[in-house]
């Protein structure tokens, strides 16, 4: 009885510290999907932003052709990039591409008087730098999450329990911060 | 019959007078000269006469030091409610202002109007700097008796800015534990930058917000400049507590840290970045956001 108590308590505890350990992966994986979402729902919120600032821009300024059919063009690159199956390096990318068409998009106004003096322009324009400041919150807590899931990924002894159970590598969303290129210098 | 009474009465002051001197003697445990313990309660007397003095002058020299220092700023006086506000509305809000077991309150304040840089604009905002007391209980058990309890009275220096927005969800960024330190028992919300999060415990409600705040400029700010230092949001109150390095020497007891605070509390507003005050819908400094005065400050 002794000899069976001295073999099975020590099982136990191991089954027990397993078990929590995969229950807080777990976890970590939940959170580490809520706080995607969240980016996503930013990102899509950015994403429709987009057409009406672009004609916004059209009805002062015509002749920038070029720019609006840039920002228009990342845009639709942005769109594509969202589905899961596109790698999160390719998404970012894309972002990024769609910043800096914005950036130029909005640096127009700077040569336009009555754009930049536009309620609507104007209204748009916070809207964006408010969406983008919660981008990069958001993106922020994901990384987070991805930092400690990493970290007991790799860390003895939860590594045996990833590894038993084959929890995958995360990777993080590393982007451009978008709110510090288009955030009005001058206080609203 | 009125000599009999007057001999009695003598003799009973003899009896009486003798009763004293010996447990005077028994207080002293001495056998010595019968005017000892005589001279032993005027030495107590002058002892008390000469540290009620000391205390007075410390207090009136607190109290001109603190005028001196209201006097550099225009518009700030001594204040009974910090920022206009009761410490009833103050006890248990932060945990720089607690409740203790006895009593509880401010003291030394003085507040007025001070230009803050929020989001790159200058904001007019209600500042106050004051010590905040509290009283905690202590009960000392000897074996066979009956604990003695006492009140040990403990002190916390704020200053206090009232913001021209409303944080809904509290957050409070203060020391972490030593266990904390080491990493054996971090609690709270963990950050970017290791050296922050050995040095902070960060607690609030709506993380995006934590994270809004704590950009990595105010991360790397606050680990250099603020380690021991604990700065709360509660509604419209931004506190930071704690002892700043720096004293005015040319003013007196906790004035001397006034100044020190104040800057500090400038310092920290002005780095907190535009996106956190973005978040609160911080719409610039218009007249409506200037908070009005207190409601009935009090000179003291």
């Amino acid at each position: 009885m002794e000899y069976l108590l001295a073999i099975a308590l020590p099982l136990v505890l191991v089954l027990v510290g397993f078990v929590l350990s995969y229950n807080r992966f777990v976890a970590q994986l939940a959170s580490i999907d809520a706080t995607w979402a969240n980016i996503e729902g930013e990102l899509q919120r950015r994403h429709d932003l987009v057409p009406n600032l672009v004609e916004t821009v059209r009805g002062y300024a015509r002749h920038e052709q070029r720019v609006l059919e840039q920002v228009t063009e990342a845009r639709a690159q942005a769109i594509a990039a969202v589905p899961t199956t596109v790698p999160i390096e390719q998404q970012a990318r894309a972002e990024d591409a769609l910043t800096q068409g914005l950036t130029s998009l909005l640096a127009i106004s700077e040569s336009y008087p009555e754009l930049k003096s536009d309620a609507v322009f104007r209204d748009l324009q916070r809207q964006l730098v408010e969406t983008e400041d919660r981008i990069a919150a958001a993106r922020r807590l994901y990384n987070l999450e991805v930092a400690s899931y990493e970290r007991r990924r790799r860390s003895v002894p939860s590594n045996v329990v990833a590894g038993v159970v084959g929890f995958e590598a995360r990777r993080m969303f590393e982007i451009r911060d978008p709110a510090a290129e288009h955030s009005p210098h001058v206080p609203r | 019959m009125a000599p009999e009474v007057s001999s009695t009465v003598d003799a009973g002051s003899v009896v009486l007078s003798d009763r004293a001197t010996h447990l005077l003697l028994a207080v002293t445990g001495s056998d010595g000269p019968s005017w000892l313990p005589w001279l032993m309660v005027g030495l107590f007397g002058v002892v008390m006469a000469i540290s009620w003095t000391i205390q007075r002058h410390q207090r009136r020299e607190l109290h001109e030091a603190l005028n001196r220092f209201v006097d550099r700023h225009d518009g700030w006086h001594l204040q009974a409610w910090p920022c206009g506000v009761h410490a009833d509305q103050l006890v248990g809000r932060f945990e720089a202002t607690p409740r203790g077991d006895r009593r509880y309150g401010v003291e030394s304040a003085v507040g007025g109007p001070a230009e803050m840089e929020i989001s790159g604009a200058t904001v007019q905002c209600q500042v106050a700097c004051f010590v905040w007391f509290h009283e905690r209980r202590r009960t000392q058990r000897s074996r066979g008796r009956r604990g003695r309890t006492t009140y040990d009275r403990r002190t916390e220096l704020v200053a206090m800015c009232q913001l021209p927005v409303h944080t809904h969800r509290a957050v409070s960024i203060r020391p972490e534990s030593p266990l904390g330190r080491v990493g054996l028992s971090r609690s709270g919300q963990q950050l970017e930058s290791e050296a922050f999060n050995r040095r902070f415990r960060v607690e609030g409600r709506d993380r995006a917000l934590v994270v809004t705040l704590l950009d990595a400029g105010l991360q790397e700010l606050l680990a250099a400049d603020y380690g021991e230092r604990g700065i709360e949001l509660s509604d419209d109150l931004l506190v930071l507590s704690g002892e700043p390095t720096h004293r005015d020497r040319s003013l007196a007891g906790i004035a001397q840290t006034y100044p020190a605070i104040l800057q500090d509390l400038t310092r920290l507003v002005r780095s907190i970045p535009p996106p956190f005050w973005r978040a609160l819908a911080f719409e610039g400094p218009t007249p409506d956001t200037a908070p009005p005065p207190p409601p009935s400050p009090q000179d003291r």
